[in-house]
């Protein structure tokens, strides 16, 4: 895609553990600031995406409240019960058709309200594992990560570092919840162990927040500052969790393929100059560095001890502090959309990498990253 | 704000035939259920594809029937593991019996394709390895139960 669509505005809020406003009003927030950031009043959106979950918010019709906070009263809006990068997709898509010419996407979740990891078994097949008591997000992550480092020679001291990467970079990042400058592979290894070889910070915080994306068509794009093209995109679904290799992220390294192609990468490696992905749990950084063709196969535990992926290498990932920093549910992955958008644009503040031109951003739903999507981001 | 640290413990089960989805996976996993009464494992397979589910399913991502029944081994391979740490999780047991570890192995049985988990028994954390192989430990008197499939051993 050549200057098709761009992103032209964004906002988030802090990540916290217990926020002391709603949903509702933390989505007004971020809307608001996202319109002001692009320069547009509230009648000049043509629709309104947002990503939400009926299970997450105890009800259905997780965004029936949340018309008017997300700027959509009396129009065009629909939602994703998926990662905010596929509201965002629906957004590009709904751009492209030609129809409408400006998208609010919104992503949202509060943990504080439906508590943790505990609504994940719903993801679980519900005749069977779902019956069986032993399966959540965090067990069955561990057995993806023994899966994956088993067959790839991964240590946990590798996972650890990935962690303590993440959360040394997200000490950088006003928003984060989870951050310390001090981590170091030592200190994630003594943290208490949830599922081996997954312990505590290994495995993203999960909390309160919302994030909001104003896209726009190349001809309104053109007409305002700064805008961050969407280059490319690609989104693949998995089979469940029994019927996959827990190894790989095959479906990654499947929409990986279409969005580089789109966007024209053909040598990821040197082209991408940051990558934002959407790390629930340390492993799959590694996991994902693979997928992106950032790394051959089965190389993700040797590039990561290159430190080709740290702040100051060739290739920072997560200079956020990613999603071992703050992982909201529904909003995770449009929020790695917004910080690589940030990188490109030079506002990331204390996290700022010189020089990025083009980034990578990624977003999964699922367990055991079922679905994921990336986009390739760049600047003018 | 207290209140959300406050659980409330319904007793009782979740019995399946209280369920009214017309979802052919119930039809298919009693009969898989009814089976194990005679300590036989009915497997699925695919005429499109080949892929032997276990438990059964009703469609494959071939766009096939999966419609052929198959008896499979009770033995098989551990292809991953988890156990757990010192970590309460709200409604999930975090250890096995007498305060041990509980460990959770993904395993392949022997002519089926897909995994399914299972509580490893007889065996430490450190036993355990992707690649091992296990053989699934009946109860004396199976009763046509998910729990029949609850553990295995190493073989
Ligand atoms: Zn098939």
């Amino acid at each position: 895609m050549d200057k098709e669509v761009a992103i032209i505005g964004y906002a988030q809020t802090p990540y916290e553990a217990d926020a002391e406003a709603s949903r509702e009003m933390q989505v007004l927030e971020v809307t608001k600031a996202a319109l002001a950031a692009a320069g547009l009043k509230r009648e000049q959106l043509d629709t309104v995406i947002t990503a939400n979950n009926d299970y997450l918010d105890g009800r259905t019709i997780s965004n029936m409240r949340l018309v008017e906070p997300s700027g959509a009263w009396q129009k065009n809006e629909s939602k994703v019960e998926m990662d905010g990068a596929y509201a965002a997709l629906y957004a590009l898509m709904r751009i492209l058709s030609g129809d409408h010419g400006i998208a609010m996407v919104v992503g949202e979740s509060q943990a504080s309200v439906y508590g943790g990891y505990i609504p994940g078994t719903m993801m679980l097949d519900p005749t069977f594992d779902r019956q069986r008591g032993l399966l959540n997000e965090v067990s069955a992550s561990a057995l993806q990560a023994r899966a994956y480092m088993n067959a790839c020679g991964v240590s946990e001291e590798q996972l650890a570092g990935v962690a303590a990467k993440n959360l040394a970079n997200a000490a950088k990042n006003p928003l984060a919840l989870r951050a310390d400058g001090k981590a170091d592979v030592k200190k994630v290894l003594s943290s208490r162990l949830l599922y081996s070889p997954i312990r505590e910070l290994m495995a993203s915080p999960l909390c309160d927040g919302a994030c909001a994306v104003v896209l726009a068509s190349g001809k309104v794009a053109a007409k305002s500052g700064n805008p961050v093209w969407i280059k490319g995109v690609g989104f693949s679904h998995d089979s469940y969790l029994s019927e996959r290799s827990l190894a790989e992220m095959s479906s990654l390294k499947d929409a990986a393929r279409r969005c580089y192609a789109m966007a024209g990468i053909e040598d990821p490696a040197s082209q991408l100059d940051l990558a934002e992905v959407h790390e629930c749990f340390a492993h799959e950084e590694l996991m994902a560095y693979e997928a992106l063709g950032l790394c051959a196969a089965g190389e993700g535990g040797a590039f990561f001890d290159s430190g080709t992926t740290s702040m100051d290498g060739s290739l920072p990932v997560n200079a956020s502090g990613g999603a071992l920093a703050a992982n909201v549910a529904c909003a995770a992955g449009l929020a790695r959309i917004i910080e690589a958008a940030m990188q490109i644009r030079g506002e990331a503040g204390d996290h700022q990498v010189k020089g990025v031109r083009t980034a990578v951003a990624h977003g999964q739903t699922g367990i055991c990253a079922q679905e994921n999507i990336i986009y390739v981001l760049g600047g003018e | 704000m207290e209140y959300k640290n406050e659980t409330v413990s319904i007793e009782g089960g979740w019995p399946m035939e209280h369920w009214q989805w017309k979802f052919e996976s119930l039809a298919l996993i009693r009969k898989t259920l009814e089976a194990l009464r005679e300590k036989k494992l009915l497997g699925l397979k695919c005429p499109g594809c080949g892929l032997v589910y276990f438990m059964p399913k009703p469609y494959c991502r071939c766009l096939s029937i999966p419609d052929e029944w198959v008896e499979v081994k009770d033995t098989g391979t551990v292809t991953t593991y988890t156990f757990t740490g010192a970590w309460a999780y709200e409604g999930i047991a975090d250890e096995g019996p007498a305060g041990t570890p509980l460990i959770i192995v993904g395993i392949v049985l022997d002519g089926t394709d897909t995994m399914t988990v299972c509580t490893l028994s007889d065996a430490k954390p450190e036993d355990v390895s992707v690649g091992m192989r296990i053989r699934l430990q009946w109860p004396e008197n199976p009763e046509g139960k998910l729990e029949d499939l609850a553990y295995c051993v190493p073989l």
